[in-house]
């Protein structure tokens, strides 16, 4: 896949390259700057070659506080579709809600000490380009805590440890295997979530508007 | 509260002055007489030496005055006056010039060189009373130095004022008695009188020290604020810097996880992965531990986005069930988000750890002139506030910031930590 890469520390910027192209990828594009990123995508857009991903630092110059996700914002407005995945530095509810509550998916929000976890972190990439959502557990973590009023609240503490894996793009064998559960209950558990929350059948991606809902909830 | 009854006599009766101890009746017979012919002495040596100094040095007398305004200030404890604290101001720059300016446009120096005048003044009036109080002790001593049989004249200044013969000493001595008790009523007098004086001119005014404490208050919230500036640049160095270069190690070590998995076709690998799988682990704590360390010292989610993102995050860290509920403005300013977000986590952690509470509601409210944080647990109450604990640093930040800190733990609960800042105190 063809990803533009948005960080501002050279060493970190030049390890994520060699990962990225280690994992099969390709970066067509590394900038260092917040505002750049958004005009490179402009660029490769206009030139009908948009990237599969944009991967960005959230804490970048010009400003050094949410640039990052600024831009990100900014390349959704521009391109709707545009999967972006965002890393930051640490866990803010704020950032992860401005973007993930964007209704098209392909959208993701990692801690940066995620990519330890190469596979994962690959999966994630894969996740969040294929249109999925993909939500730091952390993240999730905090969303829920203030999730005690609104839809989440009908949920059981099992639901919403499903509801969570889920948010990290993981389907419905995943979590069995991550929670030690069989592929038949956590089945149950998601048609319970979808039925609590009101997610009928036929909808469309169920998956992303069960955690849309607890996020929109939340926010 | 006190449960006993005080008798009257431990009360602390008002401060013995000479002007109190003039109305009395034993004031001859007290030390009272003595002190103020002390402070008249003092007198006769500072007046003339001031007088030659400034013959010497007019262009000094603010800089003499000054030494006098301190010498003033407490040379009426002689005479029962409390010590006197110095209104002059603290300069706000550093330096001799910025000290000298201040100084000359302040109206206490200006006083302080009246009370200079004063002084030389007093200084030569004293030598004219005291050289005549000396003379009358001359009238009762007499006796002893002439003998009974070797009289001769007494004379005040250039003047014979008697010949004192064997029929006229008793008078002269009776003369001498009366002048020295009356003298002593009249030193107190002269003592006391230029001892007000010296207080008013010396002494503070109200204004002075409501502004001198009004500067103070500013200087010490102009220091609590730059210390959050020194936190918040800390915080960027770690974030900008370490952090950056573990996550960099991290993905590297990520890169190595991936070359095992091409090597493990050809070779057992089983020992270099898990060899790896510790350094991994090691570099995952390092950045929980980075991480956890620089919420500690200022969270960025703080300075980035604002006190109730920082809240939230604080509440889903914390042990026990956190209620928040929160009405403010998307950000204050710097140094009052600090204080309640460090008053909110040291009572969160306060309540987790002494009282056995099992939910924590926090409550923000900003006001247009304050900023109201109340923390209240479950738990069973009874928490004291020691030298040294953490909520004995809640009340001192709260201090920096003209804030009040108020702590309620009955017995049984529940405890009700609240703080009040006032928005305007802010830098």
């Amino acid at each position: 896949m063809r990803l533009i890469l948005a960080e501002d520390s050279t060493l970190l910027r030049e390890a994520l390259i060699a990962l990225l192209e280690r994992l099969g990828h390709q970066v067509v594009a590394a900038v260092e700057d917040a505002t750049d990123l958004v005009t490179e995508f402009q660029r490769f857009t206009d030139a009908d070659s948009a990237p599969d991903l944009v991967l960005t630092d959230v804490r970048m110059p010009p400003n050094h506080r949410d640039d990052g996700l600024l831009a990100a914002l900014e390349i959704r407005r521009r391109v709707p579709t545009q999967p972006v995945l965002v890393l930051s530095q640490y866990v803010a509810g704020g950032y992860a809600r401005k973007l993930l509550t964007l209704p098209e998916g392909g959208v993701g929000y990692l801690l940066k000490d995620r990519v330890n976890r190469v596979r994962d972190f690959a999966r994630d990439i894969d996740v969040v380009a294929s249109r999925g959502t993909v939500i730091d557990p952390e993240v999730v973590q905090l969303l829920l805590t203030r999730g005690d009023a609104g839809p989440l609240a009908q949920l059981s503490q099992r639901e919403r440890e499903v509801l969570a894996l889920m948010a990290r793009g993981q389907a419905n064998s995943e979590i069995a295997s991550t929670l030690v559960l069989t592929l038949a209950s956590v089945s149950k558990h998601v048609g319970n979530i979808f039925m609590k929350l009101g997610l009928p059948a036929e909808e469309e991606n169920r998956r992303v508007k069960a955690v849309l809902t607890y996020l929109d909830a939340v926010s | 509260m006190n449960t006993s009854l005080q008798h009257p006599s431990a009360l602390p009766s008002a401060p013995e002055t000479i002007w109190r101890s003039l109305r009395r009746p034993g004031y001859l017979v007290s030390a009272w007489p003595w002190r103020a012919y002390a402070y008249l002495l003092l007198n006769a040596l500072v007046g003339p030496a001031l007088f030659v100094l400034l013959l010497l040095s007019l262009v000094a007398l603010p800089l003499w005055a000054l030494i006098v305004g301190a010498f003033e200030r407490r040379r009426g404890i002689l005479l029962g006056f409390p010590r006197q604290l110095s209104a002059h101001a603290v300069p706000d720059r550093p330096g001799l010039g910025a000290w000298l300016r201040l100084r000359l446009t302040e109206p206490l120096t200006w006083r302080e060189v009246a009370a200079v005048l004063v002084n030389v003044a007093a200084g030569f009036a004293s030598w004219i009373i005291l050289t005549i109080q000396s003379v009358f002790v001359g009238f009762v001593i007499q006796p002893l130095w002439f003998g009974p049989s070797d009289y001769g004249s007494l004379f005040i200044g250039g003047w014979r004022f008697m010949n004192v013969t064997s029929n006229t000493w008793p008078l002269t001595v009776i003369v001498g008695v009366g002048v020295i008790l009356v003298s002593a009523y009249f030193n107190g007098l002269v003592a006391g009188g230029q001892g007000v004086l010296m207080q008013i001119l010396c002494g503070p005014r109200e204004a002075e020290l409501v502004r001198n404490v009004e500067e103070l208050r500013s200087s010490r919230a102009e220091m609590a604020t730059g210390f959050e500036d020194e936190r918040r640049r800390i915080e960027r160095d770690l974030h900008d810097g370490l952090q950056q270069e573990l996550v960099t190690l991290a993905a590297r070590l990520g890169m190595v996880s991936l070359e095992l998995d091409d090597l493990e076709q050809e070779a057992d690998v089983t020992k270099a992965r898990e060899a790896l799988a510790a350094v991994e682990a090691q570099a995952d704590h390092a950045m929980q531990t980075l991480r956890a360390s620089v919420r500690g010292i200022q969270p960025a989610v703080l300075t980035n986005e604002g006190l109730v993102p920082a809240l939230e995050g604080l509440a889903s860290r914390a042990v026990l069930p956190v209620l928040l509920t929160v009405d403010v403005p998307a950000r204050l300013p710097a140094a009052i988000e600090s204080a309640a977000y460090y008053f909110v986590s040291e009572a969160v952690t306060n309540a987790v750890k002494h009282s056995s509470a099992r939910t924590v509601s926090v409550a923000v409210f900003a006001r247009a002139d304050s900023a109201d944080i109340t923390v209240s647990d479950d738990g069973e109450g009874g928490v004291v506030v020691t030298g040294g604990g953490g909520l004995e640093g809640l009340q001192e930040r709260a201090d920096t910031l003209n804030g009040r800190v108020d702590i309620t733990s009955p017995i049984g609960g529940p405890t009700v930590l609240s703080m009040s800042l006032p928005l305007s105190s802010a830098l």
